[in-house]
């Protein structure tokens, strides 16, 4: 049996612990750190070693993008589930660009959390509409920004992204597009990562910092 | 290196010895110059004094005009020393043009200034112009009286200066007739002049000797005399000793019966260009010419220097006039100066005014962009305790709901209960998370709203697979208020948790459109209906309608029993 290894970062002290509880009865998951905060943040990573991490973005001091940036510099393997409250689509953009593979808000079901975690793990973490819309966005302007490093999405990303935009569901791009899911699910995947190595390159990473951070 | 340094300062006690020279006629400029940068103070006073002083040999009106300002000044300044200087330089300046009456008003007021002063040199040089005037006004009598008192004082005070006051006396003399004593102190004064060496500048002596040489007939001498005169006099520029000499000579030429010569001579005034100046000298020399012309029987020649000689003394006599308009024009140009400078000042004034202004302003700005920064600042502190506390009850609401569904597994008893304690929690994050939407300037666009909704109804209808179509016009350019945008969300929101909970149905389809100013929102379903006639005033429709009022706007719902049921709203947006 597969056990996910999760680590928790939320400065609140009842959801971390209720998270670290509800993480801990599922079956297939394991709970393997809870911190309050992202300090000595490398050093409990290398310690914990987590499949997946539960971040929060609003916690004192590092904040939970600049986390995200940290994380995936030394640990890329790594899956990051952003938290929050916040359906503040620029801290969210920003999240994802940071390296997150997905994010999901504290109002969603306790199940709807762990099936989450399940398909951060597997690779495919659900893109809200708006987020979606920027993600085009960002590709679109650019031209106007980057000279060599230009990450170009297929056809196929293309497709899928404007479909996401519209708010059709995993399954329901499955259907139009006449593919599996777990295609789909790829293609997203696809879409981070060329979004992180997007992202990378100096010039958007300034762009997207005046804009979004 | 030591021989620069030794070079360098030669060459700057070279130039400095040049610069302390005596002035020369140069000098006039350097002076004037000085002038220019001077500040109305009693130094001025004297530096126009000086300038007249200077002056007065070969530019007598120049040397009037500077008087009269350091005059103009002194009194302003209530400086009597320089009073009683420009009045002396004033007698003297209008003795050589001839303005005798203004130069003995002067005279009488230096000489006034001069015994407050008890400075005797004043008392003589006072005394001396008024001597003077008088000798040109041929009252030789008065002159002689003023002559004999200066000629006391010397004589006891200053032995060694005698020779000037010998030179007055020998003059008056002269014109008195009593040409012994005339060249008595001719020879006097000499004697002094040559003793210091005097004679390259004291060059009045010259034609004093000339005369009184020529009075007691001996001609010879007095040419000698007069002729060694002249170029010392050109050199030193003085018009009046210049002239003096020429007339000299032409009078010896006359008495010496050499009409020829002594035209000759008295042609020479004329030549001399500064001679418009010492009219007196002019005078003289016109009227040797027309007596010479007549007995040289030349009638048109005789009539030319005559009418000269007439014109001469108009001149003489309108010199006074044009003195006095000079007066006036000085006066006005000081009026006028005065003008200027309190309006300098007013503009100054208003500069400052200006500049203050500015800086006033600049502070205003200042300050109210300091102000907008410390709301902006309050503000986004607002904004991040508002964060924090959305952020800490989110949390706490969250791990209430994951407590509860925990909880259900340990104690599968109480399962309706922990159930409304998490379905309690949840509602509250819902509307909390909906108020801050609502709230948030960024959605105010229609887009944002259509997206929520969008994502609202999947996660509503998702749960019992049925099929959403979402279709909504270009809506883009659309704006609501804050409270708009809440009804019309939570409207729609109530309207699908009807459909989701009560009608089961397969499809449901969301339109929302623009017609002219009206929104129009519809959400339809085939589920199983209801009798409008029956439940239209039920919880769910209590809601919906209240919803629909706070919006003006237009409710209507069809519905027929498995049919499926549609609501329609319609509202005015500005």
């Amino acid at each position: 049996m597969i056990e996910i290894k999760v680590a928790i970062f939320e400065d609140n002290k009842q959801l971390r612990e209720s998270l670290k509880e509800l993480i801990n009865t599922a079956e297939n998951m394991v709970c393997i750190g809870s911190f309050p905060d992202a300090g000595k943040l490398v050093r409990n990573i290398e310690f914990a070693k987590p499949d997946v991490v539960l971040m929060d973005i609003n916690m004192p001091g590092i904040s939970g993008i600049e986390a995200v940036h940290i994380i995936k510099e030394k640990f890329p393997a790594v899956q990051i589930l952003m938290q929050t409250v916040f359906e503040d689509n620029d801290k969210i953009f920003a999240a994802i660009c940071a390296g997150a593979s997905g994010y999901m808000l504290k109002k969603t079901t306790p199940q709807k959390m762990l099936k989450a975690v399940e398909e951060t793990y597997q690779g495919g973490a659900p893109m809200s509409p708006s987020v979606a819309g920027k993600v085009l966005q960002m590709f679109r302007s650019q031209s106007n920004i980057t000279k060599h490093e230009f990450i170009q999405l297929s056809v196929r990303e293309k497709e899928i992204l404007s479909l996401l935009v519209k708010g059709k569901s995993y399954k329901m791009i499955a259907v139009e597009c006449f593919i599996s899911t777990d295609t789909v699910s790829t293609h997203v995947r696809h879409i981070y990562e060329k979004l992180h190595v997007h992202s990378k390159s100096e010039a958007v990473a300034k762009a997207i910092k005046q804009k979004l951070v | 290196m030591n021989n620069a340094y030794r070079n360098i300062s030669l060459l700057a006690i070279f130039l400095l010895c040049l610069n302390l020279g005596y002035p020369q006629n140069s000098g006039i400029d350097s002076l004037k110059k000085l002038l220019q940068i001077q500040r109305q103070d009693t130094n001025k006073v004297n530096l126009l004094s000086e300038i007249s002083f200077v002056s007065l040999g070969h530019l007598p009106d120049s040397s009037i005009v500077y008087a009269q300002q350091a005059m103009h000044l002194a009194e302003k300044l209530q400086y009597e020393p320089g009073v009683l200087n420009a009045a002396l330089s004033l007698a003297d300046a209008y003795t050589t043009t001839g303005n005798y009456p203004m130069a003995i008003d002067f005279g009488f007021k230096a000489l006034a200034l001069a015994k407050k002063t008890n400075l005797q040199l004043n008392t003589i040089w006072a005394s001396a112009r008024l001597a003077q005037c008088y000798y040109y006004l041929d009252d030789y009598t008065t002159s002689l009286q003023y002559d004999r008192n200066i000629f006391t004082i010397v004589e006891n005070s200053f032995p060694d200066s005698i020779a000037f006051i010998c030179t007055d006396l020998s003059r008056v003399f002269d014109g008195m007739m009593q040409q012994d004593s005339a060249l008595l102190y001719a020879k006097k004064s000499y004697e002094q002049i040559k003793a210091w060496h005097y004679e390259g500048w004291y060059t009045v002596i010259y034609p004093v000797l000339g005369n009184a040489f020529a009075g007691k007939g001996w001609y010879d001498s007095a040419l000698i005399y007069y002729r060694t005169g002249i170029p010392v006099a050109v050199k030193n520029n003085v018009t009046t000793d210049i002239i003096d000499s020429y007339n000299g000579i032409a009078k010896v030429y006359k008495a010496k019966a050499n009409p020829d010569s002594a035209i000759w001579y008295a042609n020479k005034v004329f030549a001399e260009k500064t001679a418009i100046s010492y009219p007196i000298g002019l005078l003289k020399a016109a009227n040797l010419l027309a007596e010479m012309y007549e007995l040289k029987k030349d009638p048109d020649s005789t009539l030319k220097y005559l009418r000269k000689a007439i014109s001469i003394k108009d001149s003489l006599f309108n010199r006074g006039k044009t003195v006095a308009i000079q007066n006036f024009i000085y006066k006005e140009q000081e009026k006028q100066q005065a003008v200027a400078a309190s309006k300098l000042k007013l503009q100054n004034q208003f500069w400052l005014l200006f500049v203050l202004a500015g800086v006033t302003a600049a502070v205003a700005v200042g300050w109210i962009i300091l102000k907008n920064k410390r709301q902006k600042q309050l503000q986004d502190m607002r904004n991040s305790i508002a964060d924090d506390l959305h952020d800490d009850i989110g949390s706490t609401l969250s791990s209430i709901s994951i407590m509860s569904e925990l909880a259900k597994n340990k104690s599968p008893e109480v399962l309706s209960l922990l159930n409304s304690i998490g379905e309690s929690a949840l509602t509250i994050q819902e509307n909390m998370s909906d108020i801050v939407w609502a709230v948030n300037p960024k959605n105010d666009r229609f887009e944002n709203i259509l997206q929520r909704m969008n994502q609202f109804a999947l996660e509503m209808l998702d749960a019992g697979n049925t099929v959403l179509d979402f279709s909504a016009a270009d809506l883009a350019a659309s704006k609501l208020t804050m409270v708009q945008r809440k009804n019309l969300y939570l409207f729609f929101k109530e309207g699908i948790n009807n459909t989701a909970k009560y009608a089961e149905a397969k499809n449901v389809w969301i339109n929302i459109s623009k017609k002219k100013q009206h929104i129009k929102m519809s959400i339809r379903d085939n589920g199983k209906g209801f009798d409008t006639s029956q439940q239209y005033n039920g919880n769910g429709m209590k809601s919906l309608k209240k919803r629909a009022e706070d919006l003006n706007a237009v409710l209507e719902i069809f519905s027929s029993i498995n049919e499926g049921t549609e609501v329609r709203l319609s509202f005015k947006i500005t």
